[in-house]
């Protein structure tokens, strides 16, 4: 909303020696959000006077229309050259002299331009500094007389502050608001222009009636008809002024004089010519499949949620959003219907966002208009139409269905409570009083609220106002004490030690958009009946390509890969953890109440809606893990890398999981590890599938793991149970077996550990040989194993007795000669 | 040759030029090499002194005594020197050895990869550890939340603004009553329904919004969030939180300011601004938690009292750090990330 200074000071009696930065400053205190502060005809300097177009001769040969026009500046005839076409012989128009400064320092002097000598210019609005409206010249009206001094016309100095106002202050999209604030605020005299005198002469004639048949949306119609208006006057300089300040555009007279209105008292009107209108006007919810083309000329399906204001026929508009094309106050209409009415905020909202239009109507309306306007506001248009335009008043027909005014209990000390600062009973009465509210009582207060704050329900709205006009900045700092706390959670310390240990090893850790498209479903080469393709869709995403909300983290990090690469970095390992989506079971919507604390039951069947979100570790290897130095040959980073890093991670977390050989897409069927506790899966590593990896576009052999942290989480002890270190000498052995090749290591070393019983402290795999030294299909495994005992040195005897027990497992299973 | 005369070689003059020589001989050995030959020249069983030594015994006892002596003394000061130069040529090598083994230590020798966490993450751990050393807790919930805890709890009304399509993804259809959670709120909600009282929660997190992504806009973000409610919270409490948050964020010198705001679910509702590289910006919002909300999660309002805020990690990223586009954050750039390493 843009807020004239000069418009304000009409009604709020403000010092003249504040700044505009200072009443900048206290609008911003006051809630607002001050965009810009514009000073009207900044740099403007005369001389500026009124002339009248007398001749238009049309300069065609030029690439542009241009016209030189003779202009009666009041004793004198100045030959003008202008590029603008929206103006008549015998317009009043304002012109710049030469000599005069417009703002922006564009200084006129006379001058040859087009073959003719131009001695001014004729202005448009955006020229004199008004606003920016680019519609042309600034036509006015004909009480200016031509040579009139036309400097004072534009008020250069006036301040405009462009103001963003919040949802639920309907009041304050109005001077009549914004004065009251800042009168509120300074503690200066406050004149309400809705309370005006607004004389209309006795009714004779016909008036339009109303019937309101939705009630529910629509507590107030107040209609009043002119008849023998002339609709193609123009509006007085002073409206028209200050509408352009507000920016918008002057229009009509009709249109002028409803919007200057709905700016000043913040109620939105609507004119409609009454020879279109059949019988009464009726305000109802419209019908199915009835249609209505708007004044933006596009055609609506209306809904049924929709409110209407109709005739007895048809539909004229959508009541609060937008007038219909049909119904429009034209420069013909002589007969006319000015409409008022207040609406329920929620059903113009509702109405507005549906047709996803917003008009100035319906940014009132959706954030709640004053119930006691639409008579005052609907009297105070009929009375300037009828002043401007001429005409008689026909009457009116005011259906006033609205609720008494609202009335708050508030006990005296709830203020001082809530707000950490004492606050007299004084302040309170002061603050409420100047809002515009009666405050009675003395403990308990009964504070009835004024009609045009509908945002103030209950008491803790009450209290915001005390504390808006008393200043934010007075509101003291102090702490809470705490309750003891318990610190982060277990599974909130692993997820970071998990982070740090990742980051410590060389990964980097990226955030990708949790979006999918169906093309990753199959880049991944997932079956329909994976569980990773149960993803729930958007009904609105960001793109139609990533409609769905991913399975997996392998794509956006295949993605982020993807982009390194293409910017120079080869050598990648890249991690992320975050959740993926997996859709349950259908449920049905269900209506949970916010009255009260909702049952466990109905807790429950809203989870039911949502689908499962595991949190996973997703990581992506491609190029070297080592890069080529002069110290080493590059090292590419292969699937043990990747399944190593998953390892880790359940060390990490003490969760010990085992690995097998399992073929799982997107991975190589080969060369995949799966990794699983108890029959329950975790996840997969490896080399990715090299199919998988043309499709996602990676570097050959890039690996990948997925795990899924919520189980690993739930699965990682809470306590980690320590044993007493031995201090008895170590026996240090080392054992050669050759094997079959299709052997698994895993299995081998494990059936070591059975055979070598609880002597063996630990083992480790140092050697691996296949060639000519060996039978083909066999390979050969060295093992450096550790013997301790608990309570004595272990004889020679003992050690080798034990190895020897590790090799004959070895052999019975598996059929490993001794090397 | 008779017992009782001193032969040649234990005459004080020999033995004395005996000594000379050998001692002569050690200061000139120039290396361990050396000074070992210099030693089987002078020391050993071959060296004059040693000659000597085996005529003593030919001698009467009387002159045994004497020759024993002196003799004696000469070995004594010979092996002394011995000693002596082979602790300085020692030290010499060993410092020789080291002048030799001389690295370049300006040599590059990195192993693997540059890792690191996501400055986002870094934030988010920094803002937590704040609360938590305040005696907070952390809560989380659910990215993909049902409207009943991101809109209704919240006292957002069904035609609100931020319910619409332009503003929230919905999943499925626009009435599956499921959204992507368009604030860490919903949290809020499930912390009260949850969570025994007093609540000193703060909920960082993932949220959505339908924008376009450009520099200072995306459609997915993170936020963090507060919660207090306990018996005789007030707003004063709320200012000296977020003062607190500001300076361990910002650095003392901050200042902060609350302004006017609307929010549904909390009563007065400010923004909160700081005053950070000579500009006031907009950082976050809060407010005293609406008695609406307690109520929808049956937490007796005229007993308990609670505040809320919340703020955009990704701002706050950007005030601290002085990043300026925020694409660099959700595309994944691996330079970015390396810039703050593990912590920042």
């Amino acid at each position: 909303m843009k807020a004239p200074l000069s418009w304000i000071k009409e009604f709020a009696e403000l010092d003249n020696n504040l700044s505009p930065e200072q009443i900048s400053q206290r609008l911003i205190q006051l809630g607002f959000e001050v965009e810009d502060t514009h000073v009207v005809g900044a740099g403007l300097e005369g001389p500026l006077v009124v002339g009248k177009v007398l001749e238009i001769t049309e300069l065609t040969e030029f690439k542009k229309p241009i016209r030189f026009c003779k202009v009666d500046i009041g004793g004198s005839i100045n030959g003008i050259v202008c590029g603008a076409t929206n103006f008549q012989i015998g317009n009043h128009v304002i012109v710049a002299l030469p000599g005069a400064v417009l703002p922006g320092d564009f200084k006129i002097s006379v001058r040859e331009t087009y073959g003719y000598e131009s001695n001014g210019m004729i202005c448009s609005t955006k020229e004199l500094g008004l606003g920016e409206d680019q519609s042309g010249i600034l036509v006015i009206d004909e009480t200016f007389q031509p040579g009139m001094d036309a400097f004072p016309l534009v008020n250069a100095g006036d301040v405009v502050f462009d103001l963003s106002v919040l949802p639920d202050r309907g009041y304050a999209m109005s001077i009549r608001g914004i004065a009251r604030e800042l009168a509120s605020s300074y503690g200066v005299k406050f004149v309400d222009p809705a309370t005006r005198d607004f004389n209309l002469p006795n009714s004779k004639g016909e008036p339009c009636q109303g019937e309101i048949v939705a009630p529910e949306a629509c507590d107030v119609l107040v209609l009043r008809t002119l008849e023998g208006v002339d609709a193609a006057k123009i509006a007085p300089w002073e409206i028209r002024r200050k509408i352009i300040l507000a920016g918008m555009r002057s229009i009509s007279l009709a249109v002028d004089i409803t919007n200057y209105i709905m700016l000043e008292l913040g109620q939105p009107l609507h004119a409609f010519d009454r020879a279109k209108i059949s019988g009464k006007i009726i305000v109802r919810t419209a019908l199915p499949a009835e249609n209505l083309t708007t004044l933006d000329h596009v055609q609506r399906k209306l809904k049924t949620s929709d409110l209407l204001i109709c005739d007895e026929e048809k539909a004229l508009s959508i009541a609060g959003v937008m007038g219909g094309l049909d119904s429009e106050v034209s420069f013909a209409t002589s007969q006319l219907v000015i409409e008022a009415a207040h609406f329920n905020p929620s059903i113009i909202a509702g109405s507005s966002r549906s047709h996803v239009f917003s008009s100035e109507a319906s940014r009132r309306f959706e954030r709640g208009v004053d119930n006691k306007l639409p008579v005052a506001a609907s009297k105070y248009a009929a009375s300037l139409l009828l002043k401007h335009g001429g005409g008689t008043y026909a009457g009116e027909a005011i259906l006033d269905n609205s609720p008494k005014p609202h009335r708050i209990l508030m006990d005296v000390n709830m203020p001082s409570t809530i707000l950490g600062f004492e606050i007299t009973p004084k302040q309170i009465q002061d603050c409420l009083t100047s809002i515009g509210a009666t405050v009675k009582g003395t403990k308990v207060l009964e504070v009835e609220v004024p009609s045009w704050r509908s945002d103030l329900t209950a008491e803790h709205d009450l209290i915001e106002e005390i504390v808006r006009i008393l200043g934010y900045q007075n509101i003291p700092s102090t702490l809470p004490i705490t309750p003891p706390a318990r610190g982060l959670t277990h599974h909130q310390q692993l997820k970071r030690s998990i982070d740090r240990f990742l980051a410590a090893r060389g990964l980097v850790e990226v955030l990708n958009y949790p979006f999918a498209s169906h093309s990753d479903l199959e880049d991944l080469l997932l079956d329909s009946n994976d569980d990773r393709t149960r993803l729930p869709r958007l009904a609105n995403p960001i793109s139609e390509e990533v409609p769905f909300l991913r399975g997996t983290l392998l794509t956006g990090l295949a993605g982020a890969a993807r982009r390194n690469i293409s910017r120079g970095s080869e050598d990648l390992a890249l991690f992320e953890t975050g959740l993926i989506y997996m859709l349950g079971k259908e449920s049905p919507t269900v209506h949970v109440g916010t009255d009260r604390k909702p049952s466990p039951s109905e807790i429950d069947s809203l989870e039911q809606l949502l689908p499962a979100q595991p949190q996973k570790i997703g990581i992506l290897l491609t190029g070297n893990r080592q890069p080529a130095s002069w110290w080493s040959k590059p090292i590419a980073w292969d699937y043990l890398d990747a399944i190593n890093i998953g390892k880790e991670i359940c060390d990490l977390l003490h969760v010990s999981t085992q690995i097998s050989s399992q073929a799982h897409n997107p991975w190589h069927p080969g060369r995949v590890a799966q990794f699983f506790l108890n029959g329950v899966v975790i996840g997969h590593a490896g080399e990715l599938h090299p199919r998988a990896i043309d499709n996602l576009g990676l570097p050959k052999r890039s690996c990948a793991l997925e795990l899924d942290l919520t189980l690993l989480f739930s699965l990682a002890p809470e306590v980690t149970h320590g044993n007493p270190i031995l201090s008895m000498p170590v026996a240090k052995e080392d054992l050669a077996i050759a094997v079959d090749i299709s052997v698994p290591t895993s299995q081998i070393m494990r059936a070591l550990k059975e055979g070598a019983g609880p002597l063996l402290e630990s083992i480790a795999l140092f050697d691996i040989y296949v060639g000519d030294q060996i039978s083909t299909g066999k390979r050969s495994l060295a093992f450096a194993m550790k013997f301790r005992a608990a309570d004595r040195t272990l004889t020679a005897d003992e050690t080798a007795q034990a190895k020897m027990n590790a090799f004959k497992a070895v052999e019975s299973e598996f059929g490993a000669t001794l090397r | 040759m008779s017992k009782d005369q001193l032969p040649a070689s234990l005459q004080a003059a020999a033995i004395a030029k005996a000594v000379r020589e050998a001692l002569s001989a050690i200061s000139a050995a120039d290396s361990l090499e050396a000074l070992k030959n210099v030693r089987i020249q002078h020391a050993s069983d071959k060296s004059k002194l040693a000659v000597a030594n085996r005529e003593i015994a030919n001698l009467n006892a009387e002159m045994k005594i004497e020759a024993g002596k002196a003799l004696g003394a000469a070995k004594a000061a010979v092996k002394e020197a011995l000693d002596q130069r082979l602790i300085t040529l020692s030290i010499e090598r060993d410092e020789a050895v080291l002048r030799d083994e001389k690295l370049d230590v300006t040599m590059e020798k990195k192993l693997g990869l540059s890792g690191a966490r996501h400055p986002l993450t870094a934030v988010i751990d920094r803002v937590v550890d704040v609360f938590v050393a305040m005696g907070y807790e952390v809560a989380e919930g659910p990215e993909v939340e049902a409207e009943w805890f991101n809109f209704d709890a919240l006292n957002i009304p069904k035609n609100h603004p931020a319910r619409s399509m332009q503003d929230t993804f919905f999943v499925d259809n626009s009435d599956s009553g499921v959204v992507l959670r368009t604030q860490t709120s919903p949290v809020q909600i499930r912390a009260m329904l949850t969570r025994n009282l007093p609540i000193y929660v703060v909920s960082p997190g993932k949220v959505f919004r339908t924008d376009e992504l450009d520099a200072t806009h995306t459609p997915v973000f993170h936020q963090v969030e507060g919660l207090v409610v306990d018996k005789g919270i007030n707003m004063a409490h709320l200012k000296g939180t977020l003062d607190h948050f500001a300076a361990t964020m910002f650095g003392p010198d901050v200042k902060t300011r609350l302004r006017p705001s609307y929010f549904p679910f909390t009563e007065p509702s400010a923004e909160v601004d700081i005053y950070f590289n000579d500009q006031w910006i907009e950082w976050g919002g809060c407010g005293m938690v609406n008695p609406l909300v307690l109520r929808a999660c049956g937490i007796d309002d005229s007993i308990y009292t609670g505040f809320a805020f919340g703020m955009g990690i990704e701002r706050t990223l950007m005030f601290r750090h002085g990043i300026t586009d925020m694409r660099d954050m959700v595309e994944g750039d691996i330079r970015f990330s390396q810039m703050f390493g593990v912590e920042l």
